[in-house]
């Protein structure tokens, strides 16, 4: 009976120790880099009241970050938390960003001024601006590999809380190209009536299956799913959400980027700007 | 997804409530996680966010809801 005991009790020991061990291993994996917000050398951002706004966030593929924030526009580039430049617009207002290749592209959607800007990512300068590229009302939009995916009014009608958006997509010298059906243009298959619309986040394709955000509002847990082709779940991670810190104003989408094969999150500690790199083959591991 | 305090919360709502939110700020909802609302970001046109569970309840708790009843006279 006591050695019974005994077994049992070192058996749930060593349970309990490679639970321990496993739960600091899988936050050992994901880097975490610390950049002071601030307008003169930091992250840019805009305050108000208790909120905190970084509308632009990438990562190109050296791993260099790109913030565009504050309530005049600057545009800040670190690699890791050492500054690289920043550069002050009067032409545009802070708003999301794209980087693709060596150029990073910006939509004002701001005063439904709706002009798209082409910038060198290597020091921030204008190379091309597509003024007022649609007349119509914008909601929100999202850069896509494709190209830019607009959420508009139909100017023609009324607004109000039973106006449907329309979705277009405009390629990157601002031109129309089509209406599409969602803000990610997925075919239906990929998001189906299952995900809450517009809660569940598509954030790119990795080896050609199609990686998801969610919340967990209840357990506090971000949920990163991965999905083939037919949408089968193929893989889930679950982190707390603490891990990664407080989100900016909206927890926006722009937040979590897929690139270089991993996901960047960017969150907020204290008066830091904390960027987690989540590498997929680690967050999916041996799924 | 079945989040069931937030699923409780979401199930005694209606399209067209007025959400206040620890008196920073005040949202009509209009279903699922979305808002419709003045955006705190200058410049940002009103419209809709859909960002209730994914941001405004977590950062900021469950909000008080008020809603117009339709009270008839005759």
């Amino acid at each position: 009976m006591y050695r019974t005991k005994v077994s049992f009790r070192l058996y749930t020991s060593i349970v309990a120790l490679f639970l321990i061990v496993v739960a600091f291993t899988s936050n050992d994996d994901y880097k975490q880099i610390r950049i002071p917000l601030g307008n003169e050398s930091g992250v840019p951002l805009y305050k108000q009241d208790i909120f905190y706004f970084v509308n632009g966030f990438d990562v190109d593929e050296k791993g260099y970050y790109y913030f565009l924030g504050g309530e005049n526009a600057i545009l800040a580039c670190f690699k890791g938390n050492e500054l690289v430049y920043r550069k002050k617009y009067d032409e545009l207002k802070a708003n999301q960003i794209n980087i693709l290749d060596d150029k990073l592209y910006l939509f004002d959607f701001k005063d439904e001024k709706n002009n798209l800007f082409v910038l060198n990512k290597a020091d921030g300068s204008i190379i091309d601006s597509y003024k007022n590229i649609l007349k119509n009302r914008v909601n929100s939009f999202l850069f896509m590999d494709t190209g830019l995916i607009i959420e508009m009014f139909d100017n023609k009608k009324k607004i109000d809380m039973s106006t449907q958006m329309e979705f277009a997509m405009f390629d990157l010298t601002g031109k129309f190209i089509k209406q599409v059906g969602n803000r990610y243009d997925l075919p239906k298959v990929m998001y189906p009536n299952e995900f809450e619309v517009n809660a569940t986040q598509f954030i790119g394709k990795w080896n050609n299956n199609f990686v998801y955000w969610d919340y967990d509002i209840d357990n506090k847990l971000y949920r990163f799913t991965l999905r083939n082709k037919e949408c089968k779940l193929i893989g889930t991670a679950n982190i707390d959400k603490k891990f990664f810190g407080k989100p900016f104003y909206g927890n926006p989408i722009e937040h979590k980027k897929l690139r270089n094969g991993n996901i960047y999150i960017l969150s907020q500690d204290g008066n830091d700007a904390v960027i987690t790199v989540l590498p997929l083959k680690v967050l999916f591991k041996a799924q | 997804m079945n989040t069931s305090f937030y699923n409780s919360f979401i199930s005694g709502t209606q399209k067209g409530d007025l959400f206040l939110c620890s008196n920073h700020h005040t949202a009509f909802y209009v279903g699922g996680n979305s808002l419709f609302y003045a955006h705190g970001d200058p410049g940002t046109p009103t419209g809709y966010t859909y960002d209730l569970r994914t941001y405004w309840i977590d950062e900021l708790g469950y909000p008080k809801v008020y809603r117009q009843l339709n009270i008839r006279n005759d």
